[in-house]
């Protein structure tokens, strides 16, 4: 039973950790960008659920409708004026304009708010559901339900609209999408204001789960980043499983050991590539049917990064079929 | 009046110049070729035509317009559209993924049903695999793709950049038969860039042949001599 609780309780979590790393599979997958502010988004997305709470009363989760597009306009705003300019000389230039914002939109929260922790707080707080024998916190429903409608938005987005496919082309092949009408600069902008919304969903989060300061940012980006790295980049689903296993890490190791096991198996991760032998296992059984592997090829990420093997066996297919 | 006029056009890489000085008109619901070596420039004045590479001198004119500092994603809301070497399809993109990336326009858009009824006339091989990832396509299939992508915006010109590279020869007498059909049916002005001398000249009705950056000589094809086409291609 206690192990039960601990494994469902992991889960619960993991849709926390899975929106965590949206934002920056997002930009790493797809803009190519290593946004070092994103963990500063998260932080403005907390506080910006916590003041909409304070000052209009309303539900931390209806401050959503607020927040997220008043951090994709900030998100949107920042790519186009000032990290765009950056990347046309090069990934490291953005990469230094991105820890310039994170450093002062960090020093910005210390002024205006203060060095005080915050926590966002309900009255459902710290209701707790038993179901069969389990005795399970409401309010981890709750996240896991938004970060489960998030995800689900993101991926009908990335697939059913113009925009959408839009960010996708620009992300497969730039010279392509402009001549197919598709304006680079304000479509790499869009992704990133998607992103930095997506850190609105997640400060929402770590406020209602944790207690955070203005330079907590650091903290959770860390932990976006091995969640990218465990799910591959731009994949959503491949970002919400990342997110559960991170959050089963967490359940397991406790308080003292969660992080240790959490950066021990990213290093088996980047190391030993255990996934790509699961994708060489998975691909042998479906190789039996041609067609059903270009299809499955489609994945269910917005973005399917090709691992090395993928690879090969497209090649593979390719030259068997001349 | 000319659907497209590249007018003196001067293009350079760096210190290196890739077109010295290149002029091509494409008349209303025409078909012309420009045909030459690797490395006569044939690529780079298509770029420049497309907008992804500015001219240091000359003008590109679009139905009267003058187009030559606009963005090259505008240029295919004007109804200019340029399908480069090799296609590039989107390759992590379905087939209609990539088709409706084409109509993107906010012109293309509003008939994006039509034109993938159109599109998928032309080629029904494409419709039996619209769901299937692009980069898993044979070659031919994949600039068929990029050819529809193309069409998706509805362009009244469109230039094609060495289509029949690495096809199998069936392939491409297939897509110009489709070509053909096109130019005749839908009144799209189309521009060949090809290495393949015989095939443009039979294809169209005027043809350019391009040397070191330059035009060297102009005609229609029967005006345009075998020796002298030889001459004009390889220098003599």
């Amino acid at each position: 039973m206690y192990v039960l609780q601990v494994i469902i309780n992991g889960i619960l979590l993991g849709g926390v950790y899975a929106v965590l790393g949206l934002g920056m599979s997002l930009s790493l997958g797809i803009v190519k960008l290593t946004n070092l502010a994103h963990g500063e988004y998260i932080i403005l997305g907390a506080y910006a659920s916590m003041l909409l709470q304070a000052w209009l009363g309303i539900d931390p989760f209806l401050s959503l409708v607020i927040s997220v597009p008043f951090l994709f306009f900030a998100g949107y705003l920042i790519q186009i004026f000032l990290v765009n300019r950056a990347m046309m000389s090069g990934s490291e230039p953005a990469l230094l304009v991105t820890f310039g914002i994170s450093v002062i939109l960090k020093d910005a929260m210390l002024l205006v708010f203060g060095a005080d922790a915050r926590h966002i707080a309900t009255d459902y707080s710290n209701i707790t559901v038993d179901i069969a024998g389990l005795s399970i916190p409401l309010l981890n429903i709750l996240l896991l339900l938004l970060s489960g409608v998030a995800i689900l938005l993101l991926h009908l987005f990335m697939h059913k609209t113009y925009t959408g496919r839009a960010i996708r082309a620009v992300s497969d092949d730039r010279e392509a999408a402009s001549l197919s009408g598709i304006s680079v600069g304000h479509t790499l902008a869009v992704a990133c204001g998607i992103a930095a919304a997506t850190a609105a969903v997640a400060g929402l989060c770590v406020g209602m789960k944790w207690t955070w300061y203005p330079s907590s940012g650091g903290h959770y980006l860390l932990i976006a980043f091995v969640i990218v790295v465990i799910g591959g980049l731009g994949n959503v689903a491949g970002t919400f499983i990342a997110g559960i296993v991170f959050g089963l890490m967490q359940v397991i190791g406790g308080a003292s050991y969660g992080l240790l096991i959490s950066y021990i198996f990213l290093i088996v991760i980047l190391t030993l590539h255990p996934h790509e032998a699961l994708i060489r296992f998975l691909d042998r059984m479906k190789s039996t049917d041609r067609q059903k592997t270009a299809n499955g090829l489609s994945g269910s990420g917005f973005v399917t990064v090709k691992t090395q093997t993928e690879f090969k066996s497209e090649q593979k297919e390719s030259s068997d079929a001349t | 009046m000319d659907s497209l006029r590249i007018e003196n056009i001067k293009a350079e890489y760096g210190d290196f110049p890739a077109v010295a000085d290149a002029s091509i008109t494409i008349p209303q619901g025409g078909m012309v070729s420009v045909i030459g070596t690797n490395g006569s420039g044939k690529t780079t004045l298509m770029n420049v035509a497309a907008g992804l590479i500015r001219p240091s001198s000359g003008k590109v004119m679009l139905g009267g317009i003058d187009i030559t500092d606009m963005e090259p994603e505008k240029r295919v809301s004007a109804g200019l559209s340029l399908v480069p070497q090799g296609g590039h399809c989107f390759a992590r993109m379905s087939v209609e993924d990539n088709l409706m990336t084409g109509s993107y326009d906010k012109r293309a858009r509003a008939k994006s049903k039509d034109l993938l009824e159109k599109v998928y006339t032309l080629f029904p091989s494409l419709k039996d695999k619209r769901s299937q990832m692009a980069g898993t396509l044979s070659g031919g299939e994949r600039q068929m793709t990029a050819i529809s992508r193309a069409l998706m915006s509805d362009p009244s010109v469109i230039l094609f950049d060495e289509l029949s590279l690495g096809l199998a020869p069936l392939v491409v007498k297939n897509i110009y038969e489709r070509l053909k059909e096109l130019n005749a049916k839908e009144k799209v002005s189309i521009l060949l860039v090809e290495q393949d001398t015989r095939r443009a000249m039979r294809m169209t009705g005027y043809t350019y042949i391009m040397l070191k950056g330059k035009i060297v000589l102009e005609g229609k094809p029967e005006e345009l001599s075998e020796d002298k086409v030889k001459a004009a291609y390889f220098g003599l």
